[in-house]
């Protein structure tokens, strides 16, 4: 087949290069953060392929204003799987219904499953006619199975599985107990000062065993009200309530249990009375794809089934094949999606793609490693390569070492990144990568260039005087009741396979724990998303005995990979808090000041946006049908300003010139301003340098997410002595980048911090000067400590999966 | 004692009405099985199509709701009820709110009427809603009903839902002894010269017994409670007569059927289009109140004009909208 050819291709901070990439075959391209090659693979060639195809069957019309390259050919249909395009929100979006397995299986049950009598509990036959009592039962639809649908959910808990009960005993702990004191010690205090004050005034100072039932009833359950917003009153209930669906802790005062009416399985009554194999559908909601797999293949010998009944194990059984080989046999049916991570999220896309067996397309695979331990990553590169032996064209971006040595070509974009990056530094095979000089990904991969490595005395020491936090009993999740000392002042690291139980036991227990306990320091959730959005969202909270040791940290700061928000009036510059500054410095220009311009005239969101396009830059048009076609701004031709505003500079650059600016360049522009110039630099420092002012949140990496939101947290003028928590810091990040985000995090425990990271890279884990290893499984395998102790001692240690990856000098 | 035809013209309506209607009706409106308007109570315009005749009886589906409000309102003047503002519970004493439950307990007769119970429920559009399934498979619909959560958003606001009228069937069941069609035939069908439909008692309840309702009667649930939110099938000049009885402040002859201020208290808006169990629309700025069912069955009720439109049609869960009829025909065609 002819290769794809791209001429001239200038998109962001591409230099006008030419590429030439040879079709079915594994292509790796690499390169540090920000050297153009996502702007290549995703921008130009995802995008071409699927606006080509889409043309060729007339569904978008043939137009176009970009002039991203100057010719493409040999492209052909291109499917991708990128991280940042399938960010999965909705909490009623299960591994179950992304992956279909539960609508198969509601199929399966609506046909070949086992009903018993409704009047004698006979077990009828396949005409459902009860041979005692000579009822006739009606078949139910495959609706009846599924806990999305009204006529399959549970009618308690509206399909969630879960209740919310308040434990007066905890709320109330003495009968005596005024009203002020009750709300004193719930710790929702000051959302109710309303209350003391108005509606409950009279039993303020009243103990609670004296009030009347309804004082009672609107203090725990809340009234209804003439509100427009809302038919009840506060109440301790839903304001617990929406705490715990947070995953906060609310030391214990409201329990989240398995709804009472279906024990949990979120099914309907009428729906668990069908079984198959001796399970209802329910049984299999909450089985690990991996244990699914198994009751399939022995189904058939257990009970007779119709041609279509095997039909559909077998589609089912293909499916649980490919999602076992991409490392996800641990999940259950019923995982919600928005508790994956992104690696997760990611290969249960790709497994789709596996089934469906095309040939001749081109898959564009963004990072399809990440997340994923070294023992794991194996089966997915197989996987990788089944994809391409069908005869498909695989091009992945990866930092990963084992998949660039598996490629069959490989491009390497440089030197570095934003607008000194852009170029193809390298193309070739993987020998040639590591003999390359100009290459700085070959050189890291080679060992000429070493990532930083710890010498022994480096370490820490870490012995009985240390101070640390203790975590009693936590039980989140999968976790076995883990008891866990986690020392201070150092450099922690988490690992573990996928689902041992990480995340549960930072980010859903100890994080919370953390959080209730410095309440006042945190307010903001990490996920941007609207509260109201969040009505169904059921995150469980944290089910752990206590923590203890937190008076040694003056603070905390949870640095997550979570989008930052879907506004898309976010950018870079306003989400670090220093676009007011930058603005106000504007307007203190002697053409501003003469103007009379606020600082709100440099905004173009406020008065400063240009009058065609309300600040959008673009308009659409609409050409019939779906069609649309959106093109700059006949006015300010993208710009979003007003015309006279781009007259305002500021050592010769106007606002938009500074939006454009890269965070390095900035640095120069603003080294007069000591406040905007501070930020900057924690950016540059975390490797974001190449990302521009302007650049829209929405737009970034999960990876650079998390790098800005730790330069924000960094910024933030704070005593020291803070813990950060990152979840998976590497994530997007080529050695070069690991290497810089190292020193960054040495830094801060020098400064007096302390640091854990929940990670896979080894590299990282090397650096650590204390490890925490989870497992020995996923799921219900996993949840326990296997190991623990400097990466030398998981070296020596036999339990430990990751330690025969860890790469510490010898003593 | 029957209809009374008379002529458009001396009712105050274009003689040319009827062949308009014709004309449209069998262009556009291939479902409609029999529509008939009453002016000034005669009998103006009558038709019959697809084999029915007005000897047959039709089943109206949703229709039977608005009987059931007319039920409700005899029988608090009867005193077998106290008034609308009874709660719903009171009925039902076999029935256990638990704790958190107490939005049920505030639930009143009035609250089912209106719709605004806030009973979970999903009304899609065209009335799908979707847990009437789920509903007839119970093997007891009112305890299946009163299952239902009550969601705090909900309450107050208008859903429609027809476990709401079933529950007011079974209170009528409750409070009189009698199920809906024993009542109605001793307080409604006779006195107004109805054909009574018979009661069904169906042993089953699958999708045809309790939907497709060939028998011609008033089918029941497992407890021998008429079904309140559907089922009536009655004869499209007995339709009239409850449409007209309406439009005569529930007088009928010289009988007081049903309290004229149950009348007016009906067809208030407790919610911007609905009353106690009537729709409630303004056609062309004209007040108009109807009894609706899917398909496109209609009673409608023009106080202002003195005008009876009785539209049966096939039960579907698509139609075309009949008040279009009403709007670009019926009322340009009144002269007077």
């Amino acid at each position: 087949m002819n290769p794809i050819e791209i001429t001239g291709a200038r998109i962001h901070n591409l230099k006008n290069i030419d590429v030439r990439i040879p079709r079915d075959k594994l292509v790796v391209v690499t390169g540090v953060s920000g050297s153009g090659k996502s702007s290549l693979v995703f921008d130009i060639i995802f995008e071409e392929g699927k606006k080509q195809y889409l043309q060729s069957i007339g569904m978008i019309p043939a137009l176009s204003e970009e002039d991203k390259f100057d010719q493409i050919k040999g492209i052909g249909p291109t499917v991708a799987v990128q991280q940042a395009i399938i960010r999965q929100s909705n909490p009623r979006s299960l591994v179950g219904t992304k992956t279909r397995l539960l609508a198969y299986l509601g199929l399966l049950y609506a046909r070949e499953g086992i009903f018993p009598c409704s009047n004698c509990e006979t077990i009828l036959g396949s005409d459902l006619l009860c041979d005692q009592c000579g009822n006739k039962e009606e078949r139910l639809e495959a609706n009846y199975f599924s806990a999305n649908s009204p006529k399959g959910m549970c009618l308690q808990c509206e399909g969630r599985g879960v209740e919310f009960e308040l434990v007066v005993e905890k709320i109330i702990p003495q009968d005596e107990m005024t009203l002020r004191e009750i709300l004193a010690n719930s710790g929702v205090e000051s959302t109710f000062q309303h209350l003391i004050k108005g509606r409950l005034k009279a039993y303020a100072d009243t103990p609670y065993s004296k009030m009347p039932p309804e004082a009672r009833e609107h203090i725990l359950y809340g009234v209804e009200i003439q509100n427009p917003y809302r038919r009840r009153s506060l109440s301790l209930y839903s304001r617990l309530k929406y705490l715990l669906t947070h995953g906060k802790d609310v030391g214990g005062m409201m329990v989240m249990i398995p709804c009472p009416r279906c024990q949990g399985f979120r099914v309907g009554e009428e729906g668990l009375k069908v079984t198959l194999g001796g399970k209802h559908i329910g049984h299999l909601g909450y089985m690990t794809i991996a244990e699914l797999q198994g009751f399939l293949e022995d189904l058939p010998g257990q009970q007779q089934l119709s041609p279509m009944g095997l039909n559909l194990i077998k589609d089912m059984l293909q499916k649980t094949h490919h999602l076992v080989q991409v490392g996800l046999g641990h999940l259950t049916l019923y995982r919600q999606m928005p508790t994956l991570s992104g690696g997760e999220i990611q290969r249960i896309f790709l497994a789709a793609h596996l089934d469906s067996r095309m040939e001749s397309l081109i898959y564009v695979l963004d990072e399809p490693t990440v997340g994923l331990h070294e023992n794991e990553k194996g089966d997915l590169l197989r996987q990788i390569a089944v994809l391409r032996s069908l005869g498909n064209t695989v091009i992945v971006v990866e930092h990963d070492r084992n998949t660039i040595e598996k490629a069959q070509h490989i491009i390497d974009f440089g030197p570095l990144a934003g607008t000194r990056g852009g170029e193809i530094v390298y193309e070739g095979d993987y020998p040639g990568l590591l003999a390359s000089r100009k290459s700085i990904t070959g050189q890291y991969l080679s060992g000429q260039h070493r990532v930083p490595r710890k010498e022994i005395h480096d370490f820490v020491e870490i012995n009985a005087a240390t101070p640390h936090l203790t975590l009693h009993g936590a039980r989140t999740n999968n976790l076995k009741d883990v008891t866990i000392e986690i020392p201070l002042g150092v450099l922690v690291g988490v690992a573990g396979v996928s689902g041992s139980g990480k995340s549960s036991l930072v980010s859903d227990t100890l994080i919370p724990l953390l959080e209730r306990h410095f309440k006042s320091q945190s307010k903001k959730f990490q996920d941007g998303s609207d509260p109201a959005d969040d009505l169904d969202f059921v995150v469980p909270g944290p089910v752990a005995e206590k923590l203890t040791g937190q008076e040694h940290i003056a603070g905390y700061a949870a640095v997550s990979q979570a989008p930052i928000g879907r506004r898309s009036i976010s950018n870079t510059a306003s989400y670090v808090n220093i676009w007011a500054k930058i603005r106000t410095l504007f307007a203190q220009q002697p053409l501003a000041l003469r103007r009379g311009y606020s600082p709100s005239h440099f905004s173009f969101n406020a008065k400063g946006a240009c009058e065609e396009c309300n600040g959008k830059g673009h308009e659409r048009f609409w050409l019939g049908g779906s069609s649309f076609v959106t093109s700059k701004c006949s006015l300010c031709g993208g710009s979003r300003y007003k015309g006279e505003i781009l007259e305002v500079t500021f050592r010769d650059m106007n606002i938009i010139d500074a939006l454009k600016m890269s965070i390095s360049e900035a640095l120069l522009l603003f080294e007069q301003s000591p406040p905007i110039l501070a930020m900057l630099r924690v950016l540059d420092q975390t490797g974001m340098g190449y990302i521009t002012l302007g650049q829209p949140t929405s737009t970034l990496s999960g990876g650079e997410a998390q790098r800005i939101q730790l330069a924000k947290e960094i910024g933030r003028r704070r005593k020291g002595n803070i813990l950060y928590v990152l979840d998976e810091p590497t994530t997007g990040l080529s050695l070069y980048d690991t290497a810089n985000l190292l020193e960054l995090l040495d830094r801060l425990v020098k400064q007096g911090n302390s640091v854990i990271v929940i990670e896979h890279d080894p590299v990282m884990l090397s650096y650590c000067d204390w490890l925490i290893e989870l497992g020995p499984g996923g799921g219900h395998a996993g949840g326990e400590i296997i190991a623990q102790g400097s990466p030398m001692d998981l070296v020596r240690n036999p339990d430990s999966c990751i330690g025969k990856f860890l790469e510490v000098n010898p003593d | 004692m029957g209809w009374r035809s008379e002529k458009p013209e001396n009712l105050g309506m274009s003689s040319a009405l009827p062949a308009n209607l014709d004309q449209e009706i069998d262009a556009r409106y291939k479902d409609i099985h029999s529509i008939l308007i009453v002016r000034h109570g005669y009998l103006v315009f009558e038709r019959y199509f697809k084999a029915y005749s007005h000897e047959d009886r039709h089943p109206v589906a949703s229709v039977t709701k608005s009987f059931i409000s007319a039920l409700i309102g005899i029988a608090i003047d009867r005193g077998f009820m106290e008034g609308v503002q009874q709660p719903m519970l009171d009925f039902f004493p076999e029935y256990f709110p638990t704790e958190g439950d107490y939005l049920k307990k505030q639930i009143t007769v009035q609250s089912l009427l209106t719709m605004t119970a806030g009973f979970q429920w999903r009304s899609g559009p065209r009335a799908n809603e979707q847990l009437i399934d789920r509903l007839r498979r119970s093997k007891n619909w009112v305890s299946f009903i009163l299952g239902l959560k009550v969601q705090g958003q909900s309450f107050g606001k208008f859903q429609y839902n027809s476990g709401n009228t079933h529950l007011l069937s079974a209170i009528i069941t409750r409070c009189t002894g009698r199920c809906a069609a024993e009542f109605a035939a001793d307080h409604l069908f006779d006195p107004l010269g109805m054909d009574k439909p018979p009661e069904i008692e169906n042993q089953s309840f699958t999708q045809t017994d309790v939907f497709r309702n060939k028998s011609g009667g008033w089918p029941k649930d497992p407890q021998g409670n008429s079904i309140g939110g559907w089922g009536l099938a009655l004869k499209t000049r007995d339709l009239a007569r409850f449409g007209f009885l309406y439009l005569n402040d529930g007088q009928w002859d010289d009988m007081q059927v049903i309290p004229q201020n149950w009348i007016a208290d009906s067809i208030y808006p407790y919610t911007p289009e609905y009353g106690y169990q009537w729709w409630l629309r303004y056609v062309s700025g004209v007040f108009t109140f109807s009894a609706a069912g899917q398909g496109g069955n209609h009673v409608i009720c023009v106080p202002q004009e003195d005008l009876v439109v009785v539209v049966t049609s096939k039960v579907n869960a698509r139609w075309q909208d009949r008040w279009f009829l009403l709007e670009q025909y019926v009322f340009p065609a009144l002269t007077g």
